[in-house]
């Protein structure tokens, strides 16, 4: 592989100025924690910390579910009752967890685990 | 174990506008096979769990190969 | 036992030898069946910055010199010997795919750029009479499929096709960045695809290229 040195990228189009704070605003959203990432109740509010904990992993597995069943779903692997059972539960189960998050006032953007190496969860 | 570095000193290579550099940081710290993820969970301050999260990597796939053989026997039926 | 640094699974044993690590620690390559594992043994992870992140990625384009597939392993993997041999065991044939996919080929990085979302809406494709969950299921479908689609680059397709042998898409949809597009090209051929990029007139949209890079981008999804 003859690849330049990362820095001799000089010719062609490069980013401008506002294109770079735009992607240097979504690497530094994206990357997570770079120490092992600890997960520590909040002592001022244990309830809260639990939900969002419980919540994260439960949108988590709602999401590999969903994946899971939309792949079967496109093999052929899932009858038409079971494409809306499925769907309708996979609905419920998004309800659910939204519903559960106002009450402890998370919104969908807190359910998220930063998991150092392997970035956030979702 | 060594205190980990705090998280200015560390998030300071996002202060860059040296495109090259966050080409790097794309490549090296959001891609890449991932082989590695622990987790230490704990209250009140204190560590109480170190959760190793590649052998949970490992049980996820293990599962969607079960998934995929049951569904391949379904389909056959 | 001391823990392994991992900078790269390989297709072939790299020669006449590994080489040296990012902290000069001499490498070794573990074999965990049809895999090889480039390692470099350590105490404690390196800290992040512009110095390490720059050493390991050195680390990596020197072994991409030396072996037809390679698969970098994300910076600050350090885990002990066993665990990666437990993983590389029950991720094997998923990882063999990777490798055979890249061997021979290196990866190209394109940011798209533009004002606005694309006009280009994927319609959820249901059936007429389906019930409401099967509309979900059909909706989310569809959702997820254009997080992973890069119609942006639709007039770039014609020339771009004999070029890309592989396609991944991290969209941000965050204006002026609206995705990152990954390709894999055959190695040699950066050159040939630089010029279609600039050549190009992708419409409302800028397209800008870096590249040749080691393909960080190709491995297989870490979680589900």
């Amino acid at each position: 592989m003859t690849t330049p040195a990362p820095r001799d990228h000089a010719r062609g189009s490069s980013l401008r100025v506002r294109e770079l704070e735009s992607l240097r605003a979504e690497l530094e959203r994206r990357v997570g924690e770079f120490s092992p990432p600890r997960w520590n109740a909040d002592p001022e509010d244990v309830q809260r910390s639990v939900a969002r904990l419980v919540l994260t992993l439960v949108e988590f597995l709602r999401q590999l579910m969903e994946r899971q069943a939309i792949r079967r779903m496109d093999a052929g692997t899932l009858t038409p009752q079971e494409t809306e059972e499925v769907g309708q539960a996979l609905m419920r189960l998004e309800e659910t967890i939204r519903d559960i998050g106002r009450r402890f006032g998370l919104a969908p953007e807190d359910l998220n685990l930063d998991l150092g190496p392997l970035g956030r969860l979702i | 174990m060594k205190r980990p570095l705090s998280r200015d000193d560390a998030r300071a290579i996002f202060a860059t506008s040296d495109s090259s550099l966050l080409d790097v940081i794309d490549n090296l710290l959001t891609k890449g096979v991932v082989v590695s993820g622990d987790v230490v969970l704990g209250l009140a301050g204190v560590d109480l769990i170190y959760a190793q999260l590649s052998v949970l990597l490992c049980a996820a796939d293990r599962l969607h190969a079960a998934d995929r053989l049951h569904a391949a026997g379904e389909a056959a039926e | 036992m001391s823990d392994v640094y991992v900078y790269a699974l390989l297709g072939d044993a790299p020669a006449p030898d590994a080489g040296a690590g990012l902290r000069e620690e001499p490498l070794r390559v573990m074999r965990v069946g049809d895999l090889l594992a480039a390692v470099g043994e350590m105490t404690e992870r390196p800290a992040v910055s512009e110095a390490t992140l720059r050493a390991h990625d050195a680390v990596v384009r020197r072994l991409a010199d030396t072996v037809d597939a390679i698969l970098p392993v994300r910076f600050g993997s350090l885990l002990t010997e066993s665990s990666l041999a437990d993983l590389l065991r029950a991720r094997a044939r998923e990882l063999s795919e990777a490798l055979a996919l890249v061997a021979g080929r290196e990866q190209m990085t394109l940011r798209v750029l533009g004002d606005g979302p694309s006009t280009d809406v994927v319609a959820s494709v249901a059936d007429e009479d389906a019930g409401p969950g099967a509309r979900y299921l059909a909706a989310r479908r569809a959702e997820w499929r254009r997080a992973r689609e890069a119609p942006e680059l639709a007039p770039l397709r014609p020339d771009l096709a004999q070029l890309v042998r592989a396609e991944r898409v991290t969209r941000h949809d965050t204006p002026p960045l609206l995705a990152s597009v990954y390709h894999l090209i055959d190695r040699g051929a950066a050159a040939a695809y630089r010029a279609v990029v600039e050549r190009a007139e992708a419409g409302a949209v800028r397209v800008v290229a870096t590249g040749p890079w080691p393909p960080y981008a190709f491995a297989p999804e870490a979680l589900g």
